[in-house]
């Protein structure tokens, strides 16, 4: 994870390239810095968040108790990647009135490319199929 | 004298893998099915169940059919293949069903 908050830094210095659109996969231009998405993917408990979210859809309480930390930190740590669009929630609608948030990522992988231009971050994702499917065919 | 492979396999053999290779679609097309059907599922999206019903009418439901047909029933083979069009269209005509209906938010 070092490297990656190293090439973030070298970013930041050099020219921060935001790549084209290619098929299938999404592309940077959503990202305001890149520097900082380096320095979020740098912290163990948003690493942990994104890999207990891509096994299956967790609450935050789940996500606490899996990264070894308060709730209000994973809240913030879920805030910030919903920020890139990294995480969705689904809302659970409780038989009590009471809702409660799932959290699941659809991020298949994070690129880093360099070429003379500087750094290019290319986060490509994966849907699931079933909302493909419905996508395809209801054309949203 | 050099043997060809086509002369080493049987017409008979070869009948055989093609009527196994049907399975082939089968799964594939059930495979489809179950997907649409789970979106159906998951999304609440109606057209959804319409390709899944589809899906499964073209794709799964006839080779069952038509070993019903032959071996159970033993209708001849021109009432056979004409009562096997009937889930083929159906099936084509819900997947445009699901196509054409409008989306409900």
């Amino acid at each position: 994870m070092a490297s990656l908050t190293e090439a973030g830094q070298k970013a930041q210095n050099g020219t921060t390239y935001i790549g084209k659109t290619r098929d299938g996969t999404r592309t940077v231009s959503g990202v305001r810095d890149p520097e900082a998405l380096a320095d979020l993917l740098g912290d163990e408990c948003t690493r942990t968040i994104l890999v207990e979210t891509k096994k299956e859809p967790c609450s935050a309480a789940e996500l606490s108790d899996c990264a070894g930390v308060s709730e209000p930190t994973v809240y913030r740590r879920l805030e910030r990647l919903r920020e890139y669009d990294l995480v969705t929630e689904d809302i659970q609608p409780v038989t009590d009135g009471k809702n409660y948030k799932l959290y699941r990522t659809d991020l298949d992988g994070i690129e880093l490319d360099l070429s003379e231009d500087g750094f290019e971050i290319t986060i490509s994702r994966r849907k699931r199929m079933a909302d493909r499917f419905t996508q395809f065919v209801e054309g949203s | 004298m050099l043997d060809t492979p086509l002369q080493s396999i049987d017409l008979e053999t070869l009948r055989t893998i093609r009527q196994v290779s049907e399975v082939i679609p089968m799964i594939i097309g059930l495979g489809i099915g179950y997907l649409a059907y789970t979106a159906y599922r998951q999304n609440q999206s109606r057209p959804m169940l319409y390709i899944a019903i589809g899906f499964i009418l073209v794709l799964f439901v006839q080779a069952p059919l038509a070993l019903i047909f032959t071996y159970v029933l033993e209708l001849p083979t021109a009432v056979l293949n004409s009562l096997l069009q009937i889930p083929e269209f159906t099936g084509l005509g819900l997947i445009l069903y699901g196509l054409w209906m409008p989306r409900r938010d």
